[in-house]
């Protein structure tokens, strides 16, 4: 069974490509607004409650990207190869971008003065789905387009051993600070 | 009868330790002053409105009635007519309660900030000791930030979406690193911040899905309770919090119904605090003739028309008699409960709230009276008369007469004095400061800060370190003749004038020379 699931993922090489991508979204939006707010914290934390605010931000930003991977991992898994595995590099990056360019859209227009439900943005979201989950298919299908996002990901790698770690040690400092 | 004989004197000499370990209990018992049952010492129960003007309270002289509940309390208490906050917003106004230190010596100043390292020792918790249950409840997340630096001391803590109706507070599921998970989520990576250009969550998967959540829950609270909140559901304008006051006091009189003496317990309520939101009872129950005093126009205000403050002043009043309405049921509690009879009541604000010179709030640099003038009534065990004090006191007197009164030490560090009537005379040479240094780091000195000093009827105000005319600004009032502050005397009353001033750009040098820079 183990044999059957590794045959259905990608390479691991290619996973932590798509993972680079991946951090590099959620890591990055999150780091603009922290550089957003450390000028205030300036005033009033010393540098010991900085880098715990960074340790829970980078805990949750890893657990955040993994399970944007997972998800990734488990369309790899249960679509047809040939739709999504065999183009994972190109696929998976231009997922990732396009739904997570979504997100930081959705993100910046559901906040309102008097805190209402975005009803009208919620119901969109199966239709902005769709068309993400089309549009990722079809631009790893267009060979200057596939090209483009392979060379992202490749590059994006750097990434993955920059953050996976960054977040490992951030998460373990959360768990020793939240069991001791 | 039996020769008293050497045996007899050691064992009677074996009850000399029993003595000495039981003394204490003695003396306490004997001296206490104003005790509860049996010896105990009385219970404390402090109830603190946030952004309560006692310039709005008909028990201080408004002409609207606004607080007949809080009159009924009144009747039963010391009034102090004439108490300054420390601070004009909840974090120094709070931290200056709590620890009976000044703003520039604790250095909670700035909007969310925190209280320096070094003094968090010295707080009312730790102060009232382990004899006491110590209770804590913040509706305001500003003040939860300051308790959650006092995390040590407190026995019970009441997180600040209790009892409430829709709220996406998620640093209480982080008990044991609540302070640090606090400040992570609920300030930063799931806060959706409305001073941004363009409010977002800098957590983009989870703080984004928790939004939406929370905000499904609100819309659900929101249907339930249209009818009875005409301007909505009364709520947190920072923070994903909102709540019906009814719930909050009701959370609250089952809290006080299980005190189990002797328990100190900190209220500190968020309304009438913006956004004014009475409920349907108390909404336009002020559409009246009354017109309060117009007021020059402030070159540092926002220039807010002034029709348009008479009627945030109107909401805000409306907000006071709903909070006073539920007040009242908390009284009623208390009473049930015999809790008059052994405990210290105390009623206060952490900052006012002003509607005039082109202004309306309390986070600014205008330290005029309804900004820093907050109510305090203190009831003493038993107390049954209103005993009116008309001296000026200062938020930081309260944490040393709470001690006294309960036969504590009162710590040296402390910067207040014993309130009078409760411990303490008037010292018409004692100065006390109110200030505002938001825009300062609080690892600095104060380079631009807003401090007014009050000393017998005078208040001098200085304006430091502002951009454009006015910086580097007295101005001075006499507030016996004066309470509207329309008549600066800064430049007729010279004499007084730069004793005044001489004495606080003294106490400023002294705030500052512990600071580099």
């Amino acid at each position: 069974m183990f044999m059957t699931l590794k045959n259905r993922l990608p390479a691991l090489s290619q996973i932590l490509s798509i993972f680079g991508v991946i951090a590099l979204l959620l890591y990055g939006w999150t780091l603009l607004w922290f550089f957003w707010k450390l000028p205030s914290w300036e005033y009033f934390m010393n540098l010991g409650e900085i880098a715990t605010q960074v340790a829970y931000m980078m805990a949750t930003n890893l657990l955040e990207s993994l399970t944007v991977l997972f998800l990734m991992l488990f369309l790899c898994a249960v679509l047809p190869a040939k739709w999504f595995k065999d183009f994972f590099l190109s696929s998976g990056a231009s997922l990732a971008i396009l739904s997570l360019g979504y997100m930081m859209y959705f993100s910046s227009h559901i906040a309102s003065n008097d805190d209402n439900y975005p009803t009208n943005m919620v119901r969109l979201v199966p239709l902005a789905g769709l068309l993400i989950l089309l549009l990722a298919y079809f631009t790893a299908r267009v060979g200057f387009m596939r090209r483009l996002l392979e060379g992202l990901a490749d590059r994006a790698m750097i990434f993955s051993y920059i953050f996976l770690p960054a977040g490992l040690v951030s998460l373990l400092v959360v768990i020793v600070r939240n069991i001791l | 009868m039996r020769p008293f004989s050497r045996r007899d004197f050691l064992k009677l000499s074996t009850l000399i330790p029993v003595g000495a370990i039981l003394s204490p209990l003695l003396k306490n018992l004997v001296s206490s002053k104003v005790g509860g049952q049996a010896g105990s010492p009385a219970n404390i129960i402090v109830v603190l409105f946030d952004a309560m003007s006692a310039r709005n309270l008909s028990v201080y002289g408004y002409p609207r009635n606004t607080a007949p509940n809080l009159m009924r309390f009144a009747d039963r208490s010391n009034v102090y007519h004439s108490h300054n906050s420390a601070g004009n917003f909840t974090v120094p106004g709070t931290t200056s309660l709590l620890t009976g230190l000044y703003p520039w010596t604790h250095r909670a100043i700035n909007e969310a900030g925190l209280m320096t390292r070094e003094f968090i020792g010295r707080n009312i918790f730790r102060s009232m000791g382990g004899q006491y249950k110590r209770l804590a409840y913040a509706q305001n997340l500003y003040a939860g930030f300051i308790l959650s630096q006092f995390d040590r001391d407190i026995d019970v803590y009441f997180p600040p979406d209790s009892f409430n109706t829709a709220s996406g507070i998620v640093g209480n599921r982080f008990p044991n690193d609540f302070p640090s998970a606090y400040r992570s989520f609920d300030d930063f990576l799931f806060k959706f911040d409305k001073e941004s250009s363009k409010p977002a969550s800098a957590s983009l998967i989870f703080g984004t899905i928790e939004r939406l959540l929370f905000l499904r829950r609100l819309a659900d609270a929101k249907n339930t309770n249209s009818q009875e909140f005409p301007l909505g559901l009364p709520g947190d304008d920072n923070y994903p919090i909102y709540y019906r006051l009814e719930d909050v006091f009701d959370g609250l009189i089952s809290d006080i119904r299980n005190i189990k003496t002797p328990t100190f317990a900190y209220f500190h309520l968020f309304p009438p605090h913006e956004p004014y939101r009475p409920s349907k009872e108390f909404f336009v129950k002020f559409f009246d003739t009354y017109m309060p005093p117009v007021k020059p126009e402030h070159p540092m205000s926002h220039g807010i028309s002034q029709p348009a403050l008479n009627s945030h002043r109107r909401r805000y009043d409306e907000y006071i008699a709903y909070a006073d309405s539920q007040f009242g049921r908390l009284l009623d509690a208390i009473e049930q409960a015999g809790l008059f009879e052994n405990s210290i009541v105390v009623v206060t604000g952490d900052h006012g709230e002003f509607f005039e010179r082109g202004e309306q709030g309390h986070a600014t640099p205008l330290l005029y009276d309804p900004v820093i003038h907050v109510p305090l009534m203190i009831s003493t065990p038993g107390q049954n008369k209103r005993n009116d004090i008309h001296d000026p006191t200062n938020s930081v007197d309260v944490l040393p007469t709470l001690l006294h009164l309960t036969n504590q030490p009162v710590p040296d560090w402390r910067e207040g004095a014993l309130l009078p009537g409760l411990g303490g005379t008037f010292d018409p040479q004692r100065s006390m400061f109110s200030m505002d240094a938001k825009l300062n780091p609080a690892f600095a000195p104060f380079r631009s800060a807003t401090i007014a000093m009050r000393k017998g009827a005078y208040k001098l105000i200085y304006y430091l370190g502002y951009t454009g005319d006015y910086n580097d600004t007295y101005e001075l009032y006499n507030l016996e003749t004066d309470i509207e502050e329309m008549d600066n005397l800064y430049a007729k009353e010279t004499t007084i004038a730069s004793q005044m001033k001489a004495e606080l750009l003294e106490a400023l040098h002294t705030a500052n020379s512990h600071f580099k820079g």
